[in-house]
Formats: structure tokens, C-alpha cells, sequence
């Protein structure tokens, strides 16, 4: 088995709502939402984790706990066998960078790509004052754009061309890890499809570590080794993606993939899944999927289920009805 | 043949933009009968939703229609008063927008803007059509729907709300649904109750649907018939079985291999270099040809009609033998060198 470069043990993000004068008064607890709650995740070096669940889920929140833009409430997370706080050091935060879904707001409209990319890399001091021209140049064409661009504000580009703009960003860093949160969602389909090729490209030519967080689960499937499915907090369900795919075993990656339009012709979505994503909440009893849950028994109400291990293969899910 | 209930012939839209008139339709021509579903594909900016909004007289007010007739129900809208039109219109059509949230009234409970229409329109008493709305809150799947009556749209989940965006659709039992993007805001798991609520209507009703959507995955699942949209006009129409299987179109064939899915596994997917043509300038000869891998000089030359192929109806100079092009290297290319889109 390959090195795991990065793992969360029992990771948890809480966001604590803001407290009334009266509430505090009376001594009220404050709202807490446990948008990631308990989360173990290892990831292998050079491989592709892909993160699917419904919104809501805590995929983005679980992707930005572990780049560091959100400080985590519990758990561990350890980078290279090295546990890593929540204050990092330079060095820690190079190593795992993250790719927005928003081409349009995740970049500064009023910095040329030139200085954003200078900003950076002076900063870190990855390059001086006259190596810097020469890593930009080089940037750009990692990423397929021209030389040009980097005299060019972020408006002036395109949809596909901006995303280009932020994996050339996240790269000046030399990270390890790339986060890439819901990165090609807001793209269309032509565009989307050369945004993934690039990753697919990068990652094996610069030997990087992946999560890609997405909704859309036919792009998940095409760009990832292993899947980890998210519900309410938790990760339900982890393994190789031939095995999640052929081989589903929770009930709610049997209802995620089941829901997924497909290609096929003739193909006929089957009998429609009853119930929603109920919103988070501060405790639970038992199961969280209990309530959508086809197979639910009395047991289910009171057994907080773990991640168990599935036959002999590379796969483990988390119900206690395997 | 009886008459269709909807029918478009020759629609040109244009829209003023800052950067000059822009022709956003360029002679698009359908047919639609009761019970049919027909999917509209197509990139953003190729002019889907503009042509559901023509037809509606829903266009925005620096967008107009310039030429083209369209019949509802063998009446031609254009010999009608404004009144008269919207009258046959809201008869007959109801629509799905993508934002339920921005297409329901925030301040009204949502049972009375479902019992508007029969109220207001069919001039049903208030019992009748509060009746008439708690059937079809139940119709959609709308759990619980004499106590959600009285709620308000933000008291909903996403699902529910493009839910009663679909009861009010339903509400003037129109024979014809057109649908803008209606699952592309909602999880995977309740796009699917969406589509299934969407697809047992059309049986169940004989409600005919136009789907539009950029997701090819969802127009396999609920269409019959698929019209592949391009720079304002239809590149391909056909049988969906026919053209997910023989696209007789160059564009059609990129878009069906750019899409992954969720059944396979590739190693490469096939990505479309360059960007949509800019329908400001005029258009010679095919807008496509630039991104075109089976592109010859006579395709930057005249712009082809859409013309019957073997399996479907293709604007392609080379739809018999486009196939012969298909770049082999593609799914090998590495990142240098790479299509800048």
C-alpha cells in the first residue's frame, strides 16, 4: 500500500451560531452545527479521492477544514505523518491547496493574472525578483494558456480559461495535495471535459494527491480511484471506485447511484426515492440515514453505526444491516 | 394529420446588447403533439431558453422576435390581440422555470398561488379551486398537502418548491409543459422524484413536455425526441435512441463524448477546443466549423440547412461521413499544446 499523505481521525467541523444577550442570560446552549462530525479519511499518495453527497452534506465544509481555511473542532488531521493544528506553518500550508467552483469570484478582477501569480510566489519565496517572470511563463503553459494572459485581468478570459487561471494559482504553491471543491459544476459540458483531462494530465505528471468534491457523480466516477460518499456529516461508504460502483453496499450510495441520469439508451430512471436531505442537527440518535432508509430496523434507532470492512476487499461502509 | 399543438416555423430573435444586436435564434422550426417529450439541447448562450421565451412572449424587453410564425393549437398567435394571445397561451402551455424560489410569489401562500389559476382564470369557486389545489399538491408529491397548504415558498426544500412551481404549471390542466433546467438546482436523488413526477404526468395525462436542459444524461432518461441547439439553430433533431447511438452531427457526436457517465469508466473524455461562435458579427458559413474536427473550406463557406439523414435530420455539410474524421490521437493529447477553452 502507498504512503498516505494526508488523513483526518475523527475530524470534526462545528459552526457555532451566534448567542442573544437573553440566551446567554439564561444560560441557553448556542446553536451548533456539525457540518463535518466525525470524518476519518486517509489518502493515499497519487491517488484520486472523490467526494460525493447531496448539498448540505459537509463536502465543502470537510474539503476546506482540510486545506486549513476552516479550523477544525475536533478530531486530528496529519500531513506526511506529521500532525498538523490548526495553526500551520508555510511550508504545511503550501502543501494542500484548493481549486473554487467559481471561476468569477474566487479571483481578484482588479489584479492582472501576472501580479496575482508574483503576489504569491514573492511571498512564499518559491522564486526572486528575477526567476519570477520565468515560473509565471511557465505556469501558464502547465495549464494550457498562452503567454498573453498574463497581462490580462480575470474578466477578460472565459469560464473554462478562468478555472485554468485558479489550478495555475493553486500549482505556483508546488503542492501535494489539490483540493479541487465542485471545480468544473459551473462549466459547460465541452469546457468541463478539458478542464478534467488537465487535472487528470497534472496530477500524474506532477505526482499530485487529489479530492474532488463534487455533486455530479458521473464526473466523479471518470476522475477517481477511490470514493468516499458523505451524508449528513459522515462518511457512509469508502473504497475503490470500481467497487462503490459495482458493488454499492449502504443504502444510501445504493439510492445516490440509483438517482443518477445515465447514458445508456433506452435507460429508464428506476422507481423514485422517497424523502430529502433532512437539515443537520446538533445530536443524533442512532443512524443518521434512518429516516430515507428502505432497510431501517429497530436497531438502527440506537446504534451510531462505524465504518466496517466489506469482504476482502479494498471497501468499507458504515450500517450495521451488511 | 391532426394539427399539432405547437408549431414554430422559422423563429428569428434578436436581442440589443452592449456589444450590438445580437441574432440569438436563427430560424428554428418544431412540431409537438399531445404525449410527446421533446429535449432541447445545447451549450450556454445557444439560445434554449430564448426560444421557450419567444414562443411565450416571455422575451425581455431589448429582445424581440423578428420573423416567424408560431401556431398554438392551429391558431396563429400573430393574428391575435395581445389579451387573446395570453389567454390561448396560459391555456394551453405552463412552464417550469429552473429558480423556483425566484419563480413563486414569496409573500403568498403557496396553496393560493397553485388555486389562482383555476380561480381566477377558469373562474372556479374559492372551494373548488382550494380543493382543486390540495389534489394537485398531492398529484406532485407534495407529503402533508392540506397542512402546506398555508406555508410560504422559503418554508420549503428546494424539491418541494420546484415541486409547486410544477402544481402551478399543472393548475390550468395545460396540454403542453415546457420545462427550463427544472433539476438543475436539485440533488441528484431528487432530480430523480422530479423526473419520474415528470415522465408518469406525460403518461398519465397525455401532457405533452419540452425539456430544456445542457444535461444529455437527463434528456435519455424523459425524451422521446432530441433537438441539438447551436448558435441559435437546431444542428441535429431526432429520435433520441437514434441520435445517442448514430449522431449524424460532428457536435452532437463531441457533446455525447465529452459527457461522462456514470455506467463507464474512460480514459480519456473528448473535450470541444474553442468557444461558441459570437452571434454580434454576421455568420458565414457553418458557426461550428471552427471547433469542427471534420471541418473543410466548404464549411467556412456556406452555413448548411438542416437536412434528413439516414437516422435524423443534420446541418452538416459531412453528416454521411464525419465519422471517417474523427481525430484517433485525441485521447492521447497531453497538456502542452492543449485546446485553450
Amino acid at each position: 500500500m502507498s504512503e498516505i499523505v494526508l488523513s483526518a481521525t475523527n475530524l470534526s467541523k462545528h459552526f457555532i451560531g451566534k448567542q442573544s444577550v437573553i440566551g446567554k442570560i439564561r444560560g441557553k446552549e448556542p446553536l451548533s452545527v456539525p457540518a463535518v462530525d466525525g470524518v476519518d479519511l486517509s489518502m493515499p499518495a497519487g491517488s484520486t479521492i472523490g467526494l460525493v453527497g447531496e448539498s448540505g452534506c459537509g463536502k465543502s465544509t470537510l474539503g476546506r477544514t482540510l486545506v486549513g481555511l476552516y479550523p477544525s473542532s475536533g478530531g486530528s488531521l496529519s500531513l506526511f505523518d506529521r500532525q498538523i493544528g490548526n495553526d500551520r506553518s508555510l511550508e504545511e500550508r503550501r502543501a494542500v491547496q484548493m481549486i473554487f467552483q467559481d471561476p468569477y469570484s474566487s479571483l481578484n478582477p482588479r489584479m492582472k493574472v501576472r501580479d496575482m501569480l508574483e503576489e504569491i510566489l514573492l511571498f512564499h519565496k518559491l522564486a526572486d525578483k528575477e526567476s519570477v517572470q520565468k515560473r509565471c511563463v511557465e505556469l501558464m503553459e502547465l495549464v494550457g494558456l498562452p503567454v498573453t494572459a498574463l497581462q490580462a485581468y480575470p474578466r477578460q478570459f472565459s469560464g473554462g480559461q478562468r478555472q485554468r487561471i485558479g489550478i495555475a494559482r493553486a500549482l505556483a504553491l508546488e503542492p501535494k495535495i489539490l483540493i479541487a471543491d465542485e471545480a468544473v459544476s459551473a462549466l459547460d459540458v465541452s469546457v468541463q471535459a478539458s478542464i478534467v483531462n488537465l487535472l487528470q494530465d497534472l496530477k500524474r505528471d506532477l505526482g499530485l494527491t487529489m479530492l474532488f468534491i463534487s455533486h455530479n457523480i458521473a464526473i466523479v466516477r471518470q476522475v477517481s480511484d477511490r470514493i468516499a460518499v458523505m451524508y449528513l456529516g459522515r462518511i457512509v461508504e469508502e473504497g475503490l471506485t470500481s467497487e462503490v460502483f459495482n458493488n454499492p453496499q449502504h443504502p444510501y450510495t445504493k439510492l445516490l447511484l440509483g438517482s443518477v441520469p445515465k447514458m445508456t439508451p433506452g435507460s429508464k430512471l428506476g422507481a423514485a426515492p422517497q424523502g430529502e436531505l433532512p437539515t443537520i442537527q446538533a445530536r443524533y440518535e442512532g443512524c443518521r440515514f434512518q429516516s430515507r432508509c428502505p432497510i431501517a430496523k429497530s436497531a438502527c434507532a440506537t446504534t451510531d453505526p462505524a465504518l466496517i470492512q466489506i469482504g476482502s476487499k479494498d471497501h468499507q461502509a458504515a450500517c450495521i444491516n451488511l | 394529420m391532426s394539427t399539432p399543438l405547437l408549431s414554430v416555423r422559422d423563429l428569428h430573435v434578436e436581442i440589443d446588447t452592449s456589444r450590438g444586436l445580437l441574432k440569438a435564434i436563427r430560424g428554428v422550426s418544431l412540431d409537438i403533439n399531445a404525449g410527446d417529450s421533446l429535449g432541447i439541447v445545447g451549450e450556454s448562450g445557444s439560445g434554449k431558453s430564448i426560444t421557450l421565451k419567444a414562443i411565450l412572449g416571455l422575451l425581455p424587453k431589448n429582445a424581440r422576435v423578428t420573423s416567424g410564425e408560431i401556431h398554438v393549437d392551429g391558431v396563429d398567435l400573430a393574428t391575435l390581440s395581445e389579451k387573446a394571445r395570453r389567454a390561448l397561451l396560459s391555456e394551453k402551455i405552463g412552464i417550469v422555470f429552473q429558480d423556483a424560489i425566484a419563480a413563486l410569489n414569496p409573500v403568498m401562500r403557496i396553496g393560493v398561488q397553485i388555486a389562482e389559476v383555476p380561480h381566477r382564470r377558469l373562474g372556479w369557486s374559492k372551494e373548488k379551486s382550494h380543493a382543486r389545489a390540495i389534489e394537485l399538491m398531492e398529484l406532485v408529491g407534495i407529503p402533508e398537502a392540506e397542512k402546506r397548504f398555508s406555508l410560504y415558498p422559503h418554508q420549503l426544500s428546494g424539491g418541494l418548491r420546484q415541486r409547486v412551481a410544477i402544481a402551478i404549471a399543472l393548475s390550468g390542466n395545460p396540454q403542453l409543459i415546457f420545462c427550463d433546467e427544472p433539476t438543475t438546482a436539485l440533488d441528484v436523488t431528487i432530480q430523480a422524484q422530479v423526473l419520474r413526477l415528470l415522465m408518469e404526468l406525460r403518461v398519465k395525462e397525455r401532457t405533452g413536455l419540452v425539456f430544456v436542459t445542457h444535461d444529455l444524461a437527463v434528456v435519455n432518461e424523459i425524451c422521446d425526441e432530441i433537438n441539438v441547439m447551436y448558435a441559435g439553430r437546431f444542428v441535429e433533431s431526432g429520435s433520441v435512441a437514434n441520435t445517442f447511438q448514430r449522431p449524424s452531427h460532428p457536435y452532437t457526436y463531441s457533446l455525447l463524448k465529452s459527457a461522462p457517465d456514470v455506467d463507464h469508466q474512460s480514459e480519456r473524455l473528448f473535450s470541444i477546443s474553442g468557444e461558441t461562435a459570437d452571434l454580434t458579427k454576421p455568420v458565414t458559413g457553418c458557426p461550428f466549423a471552427p471547433r469542427c474536427f471534420a471541418a473543410t473550406q466548404l464549411c467556412s463557406e456556406s452555413e448548411p440547412a438542416l437536412l434528413a439523414q439516414a437516422s435524423s435530420f443534420s446541418a452538416c455539410h459531412h453528416a454521411s461521413n464525419f465519422t471517417e474524421k474523427i481525430p484517433t490521437d485525441h485521447f492521447s493529447l497531453g497538456t502542452q499544446g492543449k485546446a485553450h477553452s
